[in-house]
């Protein structure tokens, strides 16, 4: 379009609310083949322009009346850019010409970051849908709305967490845990809501969260009327495509025996959800798994996913989750910083050490343990004994084999098997009788629950509340009331299964690792229960490490494996991750000597 | 004279950018209460030649935008609105003639004023009228809670007092002069 002179009838080009074209989400249609180019004409001024995009995503559709992609992930750079505005406050009475205050340098926009704005999403091509998120409210108006209250004001960053989702058709939040990516969920989840953007939204979390997300639901978001699909098949039918609900609430473990209610044309023609979350999305990072399949197969307009390690074994862990948000976006076998580029603009991961300046210190400390008399003797046999009974496997010792030794030899770091002795808990017992003297609370972390029941009993004094995989989901709730109420509770004990996602245990000031997982991002989200938003004071770590025994060789893996972790997230290239303990990892632990291993 | 404002329903925001390499380019936003945008309208870059540089000399940005961009703009708009509001006095040429009340952003002071009268705090109506090339005669200065704004003589200030406190519950009436400045950066990237 050219530029008129003065004295020319000046064209106007106008948007409107409702001038925007509906979503088009009809997928799999005129595709072409990923990697190569394909034109398409800006609505904007169909007659000259031709953008060239590269087909990164077989999730890429043409509209006959649009003429534009949709869903080519490629950011919309015209062939030619035209120069840049200069900053509004060039603006001189005395015109163009001749001005005192020539225009300034390009870019130079001055602070616009008083308010949020809400991101306009890649995928956005055409300019009524551009527009749409530039012209909106920013953020603090939205929330300023009478029915948007909230109960706590958001930090500075959780603002720019929401509007990137509000904005986002597929996305991770992969904040560092304990940085309210619930909240944030939530709170735009009611801003969708609240526009009339979504009518139906699905949240899929791990069962044991299911009353967490609901108790969160109903403190940011109290006017939501939310259902849990639960109970027997019939009600859950009925549940999944009951139409006046707005949020309802799925576990995984329930997705593939509901697949034959949601998989089907007719649900997808009428009950097509408007948005699915996935909250703690690690879990479907196995492509092969049932879980991953129906959770691929419910139908949704858009999806996010919510984790804290969105890369806990290897990069295929990210693969596997955009496989779910966008398939065919993101393949295996890129390089780490490849990947980075192509998801960067999809993954939204804050640390607590750049967002939270003022959060209380923690301070993770190993507490070595020296076993000693018949435990020490016991750990002693059993590794010997063990490790000739590898090698005396010769071809046929599997990786099993190895496991197995390595389980029962920590098990005896807890306990010893035959007298009861435990060097580890003569320690915690030092340690919780001060912090309970204190008034302080504790969690105990352990992978095993017999390793619990044994605490239970020794740790009577102290009241302890159990939250693990022998504790029914229904009194689960009431162990946790008990111990944030109850002042005579003093310590809860937890397995790294059931309590190390989801929960907010902030009024803890002391967590204990009685015995370490295989793979420190499930340690970090377990000690991530204390030290989150709302922590009151110092969080202390205490991780138990019996000396010269496997949790040492142990601790040594895990450490090189959270700093692959730091590197892989944080961009640098050329590492491929992988922090769960491999095979050999797992037979390097051992002295066998054998060339074969299976 | 412009009509009694009725209740505040919409308001219309004014605003122009300048660029040293294509000229001038208008947005006109209206918003309703909410701070929600209903329509948004910019202009193709607008520039002189050189014989109307020297034509209108000092007057010409208040001739382009008052003359040509402003009416260019609010006749594309569909929907009523209660009361235009700009940050620049090259409109003010136009917001003389307007079928609504017109105002003119005085604090925070808009770029345009402090660039234009530098190391001036509180510019006085004849100065700020002296930049649109408008008669001060016709023009009054108003405060709401802390809003410093001029409108017309005839205006009523109680109307438009109203109108103003129904939208500043929830939108600062100096931010969707930042949204037409982004979205004219966006169309351009699009043109």
């Amino acid at each position: 379009m050219g530029s008129p002179t003065a004295g020319e009838e000046v064209p106007v080009f106008t948007w409107k609310r409702d001038s925007r074209e509906p979503e088009i989400i009809s997928l799999q249609e005129g595709l072409t083949g990923i990697g190569e180019p394909v034109a398409v004409r800006s609505l904007y001024h169909p007659e000259k322009e031709t953008e060239r995009h590269t087909v990164r995503s077989l999730r890429m559709t043409f509209s006959p009346d649009v003429s534009v992609c949709r869903y080519c992930f490629a950011p919309y750079s015209p062939l030619k850019s035209p120069s840049p505005p200069d900053r509004p406050a060039s603006l001189s009475p005395s015109g163009a010409a001749g001005s005192a205050h020539p225009p300034k340098e390009a870019h130079d926009f001055g602070p616009l970051d008083s308010v949020t704005r809400l991101k306009v999403p890649g995928d956005a091509v055409k300019m009524e849908d551009r527009l749409h998120y530039i012209l909106a409210p920013p953020l603090e108006t939205l929330l300023k709305s009478e029915s948007l209250e909230l109960p706590f004001a958001p930090f500075s960053y959780q603002k720019q967490g929401i509007s990137f989702l509000f904005s986002s058709h597929f996305a991770i939040l992969a904040d560092e845990m304990g940085l309210g990516k619930t909240m944030q969920a939530i709170v735009t989840i009611r801003l969708l809501l609240k526009s009339g953007e979504c009518r139906r939204i699905l949240l899929v979390c791990p069962k044991p969260l299911v009353p967490n997300w609901k108790r969160e639901l109903s403190l940011w978001a109290p006017e939501i009327e939310v259902e849990v699909i639960e109970g027997k098949s019939a009600r859950r039918q009925w549940l999944w495509e009951l139409s006046d609900v707005p949020v309802r609430i799925a576990n995984y473990e329930l997705l593939p025996r509901d697949r034959e209610f949601f998989d089907t044309p007719e649900f997808r023609e009428t009950n097509r959800f408007d948005l699915v979350v996935l909250d703690e999305s690690q879990r479907i990072k196995n492509r092969q798994s049932i879980t991953f399949e129906a959770a691929s197969a419910i139908p949704r307009r858009r999806n996010w996913a919510l984790t804290g390690t969105p890369i806990e074994n290897s990069s295929e862990d990210l693969v596997s989750i955009f496989e779910f948000l966008s398939p065919g976006y993101l393949t295996s076998g890129l390089k780490p910083s490849h990947m980075r580029d192509i998801v960067g603009e999809h993954i939204l991961r804050r640390l607590k050490k750049d967002v939270l300046k003022d959060l209380p210190p923690i301070l993770i400390r190993n507490a070595p343990i020296e076993l000693e008399g018949e435990q020490y003797e016991s750990y002693r046999l059993a590794a010997e004994e063990g490790e000739i009974r590898l090698n005396q496997l010769g071809d046929s010792v599997t990786m099993t084999h190895a496991f197995e030794l390595a389980l029962r030899l920590k098990q005896i770091c807890n306990f010893d098997p035959v007298t009861g002795e435990s060097a580890k808990y003569e320690r915690l017992a030092a340690d919780l009788d001060e912090i309970a003297q204190s008034g302080q609370k504790a969690i105990v972390f352990s992978q095993w629950v017999a390793t619990h029941q044994r605490l239970r009993q020794l740790l009577k004094e102290y009241h302890p509340a159990e939250y693990h995989g022998k504790i029914p989901t229904a009194r689960r709730e009431e162990e946790l009331r008990r111990f944030r109420d109850d002042p005579d509770c003093s310590v809860i004990l937890m397995t790294y299964g059931a309590g190390s996602v989801g929960l907010n245990l902030q009024f803890a000031g002391y967590v204990f690792l009685f015995d370490r997982w295989w793979n420190p991002a499930v340690e970090d989200q377990a000690i991530n229960r204390a030290h989150r938003i709302g922590a009151a004071g110092p969080v202390t770590v205490t991780r138990f490490l019996c000396l010269d025994t496997i949790e040492e060789k142990i601790d040594k893996i895990l450490e090189e494996k959270r700093l692959l972790a730091e590197t892989v997230l944080s961009g640098a290239r050329g590492i491929e991750p992988a922090l769960g303990l491999t095979q050999e990892d797992i037979f390097g632990l051992f002295n066998i000597k054998i060339a074969k291993r299976k | 004279m412009a009509p009694q404002s009725p209740p505040a329903e919409y308001l219309g925001f004014i605003s122009v950018t300048e660029t040293s390499s294509q000229g001038f380019l208008g947005g006109f936003l209206i918003l309703d209460r909410n701070g929600h945008p209903i329509e948004f309208h910019c202009t193709v870059p607008v520039h002189a030649n050189r014989a109307q540089e020297i034509l209108y000399g000092e007057t010409l940005g208040s001739f382009l935008c008052g003359q040509q961009i402003a009416p260019s703009l609010y006749k594309h708009k569909k929907t009523a609105v209660t009361a235009l509001i700009t940050d620049s006095p090259l409109f003010l040429s136009f917001g003389a003639e307007a079928d609504v009340p017109f105002l003119l952003l005085l604090n925070p002071m808009p770029a345009g004023i402090r660039e234009a009268l530098p190391g001036v705090i509180t510019p006085t109506l004849s100065d700020v009228c002296a930049l649109g090339r408008v008669d001060p005669a016709e023009w009054k200065e108003a405060e709401e809670d802390g809003l410093r704004y001029m409108l017309r003589a005839g205006d009523s200030e109680t109307g438009i007092s109203e109108s103003l406190r129904l939208f500043r519950r929830l939108i600062d009436l100096t931010e969707p002069f930042d949204r037409i400045y982004l979205a004219i950066k966006e169309s351009l990237k699009g043109s």
